[in-house]
């Protein structure tokens, strides 16, 4: 088996295999991002539509590897492996928005809803005793910037020219470039930015709306907040893995290490223990934390009410959310640890707009971005 | 404070009116004493995902009633809890007005007074309020 067949062959198994795992990252009462009453939480088309979901994107596996295998025995190159792995990502997403619409069918069609009292759940203690941020989490992303930026302080001195740096790892064979502080000082610069900016997502997302059930709002707010925390520190860890990879690239762009597979390696395990951990964590305690173990009273815990129906301002499997009469910016999407801004807010369409702008400017070279070459 | 609220957004009941009657149950249960912080109007409407002039307008409510303050400084607060001390002139008056009119409803609909002093001792027995005046 060549490398680039076992290259498809692991792109095509990590695909399947995250899109596998998506049904088990929402809670019992979103099943592919539709909200049903926990009644109807084992109801046969939910666990149809779940056998249905598995079975499909396991095909769409198979198929993508009878396609593409031989292409890529043929001489197809990365940028091929990389489409195969896109399209097949977006396959498996249609297929799981595909199986929400029928959940969604059999939910309005067997009236589901009808006849329960809808309710919206808030827990004041969110806002009164927020769940903090664990700084000491945070120290170790910037204890690895000053470490990375104390070794390239030491080292600049001794260099005469760069490899071409791709932002995650080097590219030996691209040509060098020259020397200059700007151009050695990147991988600091990244770190810096990532030590900046992580903490504040991490706020955010404390500070955003809690995801609480009506139906047993004690319990999910006790469990949301453990949830909360945990996401909080594995954030501020996952901080500490981008910095560490960071670093890897740094040894190698500042030539204290070969450029070689080993290190390229080396410079991604960080970011794959990152991705493992989150994985492991989301699918061990559960979509905000429905998973975690139930204080006594809690599994009885029943207001007789079911959460508010707002599926008409969800799109994408739970992952879009437009509601122009929600003053909300940020919140819980509907799968795994993810949030996601109201598309209804004015602040979302600024950001965007910021983008967009930034986009332009950057294609019509009024300004000039980094060039970006790998996964960052 | 250690409060649930939850309210029905598409009910018959205003929104505010919603709030201010969870609010003002969350405190006869003793889970708000005076001096509690209340969360600020726009991130209880963010949590509600409504408007926050409804916040505002519940708060406002609670506020003219007596049950929380507002200043600048300290945002909402709750100013009188069960162990208070008496109410202030003029509420009972107006609080048995409006008992007036439940009494009333209850009778229209064929509850008889044993039925109605029943269930509004179980209502009460949820309350602190009730355990600390009973001897």
């Amino acid at each position: 088996m060549t490398l680039p067949i076992a290259t498809l062959l692991a792109t095509i198994a990590l695909v399947t295999g995250v899109s596998l795992a998506l049904p088990a990252l929402t809670r019992p009462t979103t099943p592919f991002g539709v909200l049903v009453p926990h009644a109807y939480v084992a109801d046969p088309e939910v666990i149809g539509q779940r056998r249905v979901y598995t079975r499909l994107v396991l095909l769409a596996a198979l198929c993508a590897a009878a396609a593409g295998v031989p292409l890529v025995a043929a001489g197809r190159g990365a940028g091929f492996i990389s489409g195969v792995g896109v399209v097949l990502g977006v396959a498996d997403l249609a297929l799981y928005v595909r199986a929400g619409r029928r959940v969604r069918a059999a939910k309005r069609d067997g009236g589901w809803q009808e006849g329960l009292r809808q309710r919206v759940a808030v827990d004041t203690t969110f806002r009164t005793d927020p769940v903090r941020v664990p700084w000491a989490w945070a120290l170790p992303a910037l204890v690895i910037t000053l470490v990375t930026a104390g070794v390239g302080w030491w080292r600049y001195g001794s260099l005469s020219a760069l490899p071409s740096f791709q932002g995650y790892g080097v590219d030996p064979a691209a040509p060098a470039r020259a020397l200059t502080p700007w151009a050695a000082s990147e991988p600091v610069l990244i770190q810096t930015g990532i030590t900046l900016l992580v903490p504040v997502v991490t706020l955010l997302v404390l500070r955003a709306r809690p995801d609480l059930d009506a139906a047993r709002p004690a319990g999910s707010a006790r469990r949301y907040r453990v949830y909360l925390r945990g996401v909080a520190r594995l954030t501020l860890a996952g901080a500490a893995c981008l910095n560490l990879g960071l670093l890897v690239t740094s040894l190698q762009l500042w030539q204290l290490v070969p450029p070689s597979l080993v290190w390229r390696i080396a410079t991604y395990v960080p970011l794959v223990a990152l991705l493992v951990a989150w994985v492991v964590r989301e699918i061990r305690v559960g979509h905000a934390g429905h998973r975690l173990p139930a204080l006594p009273g809690e599994d009885t815990e029943d207001t007789g009410a079911t959460q508010r129906d707002d599926d008409r301002h969800w799109f994408l499997g739970g992952t879009v959310y437009l509601n122009r009469h929600d003053t909300a910016l940020l919140v819980p999407a509907r799968i795994g640890a993810t949030w996601t801004l109201n598309l209804g807010h004015p602040v979302t369409w600024a950001v965007l707009a910021a983008l967009v702008l930034l986009g332009l400017l950057a294609l019509t070279r009024v300004i000039d971005l980094p060039r970006r070459e790998s996964l960052f | 404070m250690d409060v649930n609220l939850h309210i029905d957004l598409d009910g018959e009941v205003p929104i505010y009116q919603q709030i201010r009657d969870r609010i003002v149950e969350a405190i006869a249960r003793g889970e708000a004493v005076e001096g509690d912080a209340l969360p600020s109007t726009r991130q209880l409407a963010a949590d509600f995902g409504i408007n926050f002039h409804t916040v505002n307008k519940a708060y406002d409510l609670l506020k003219r009633e007596g049950v929380i303050r507002v200043n600048r400084k300290s945002g909402a607060v709750v100013r009188r809890d069960p162990s208070s001390g008496r109410a202030e002139p003029g509420f009972v008056a107006g609080w048995e007005e409006r008992a007036r009119v439940l009494l009333a409803e209850a009778t229209v609909h064929g509850l008889d007074r044993d039925e109605v002093v029943r269930r509004c001792h179980a209502v009460l027995s949820e309350f602190r309020a009730e355990e600390k005046t009973t001897p």
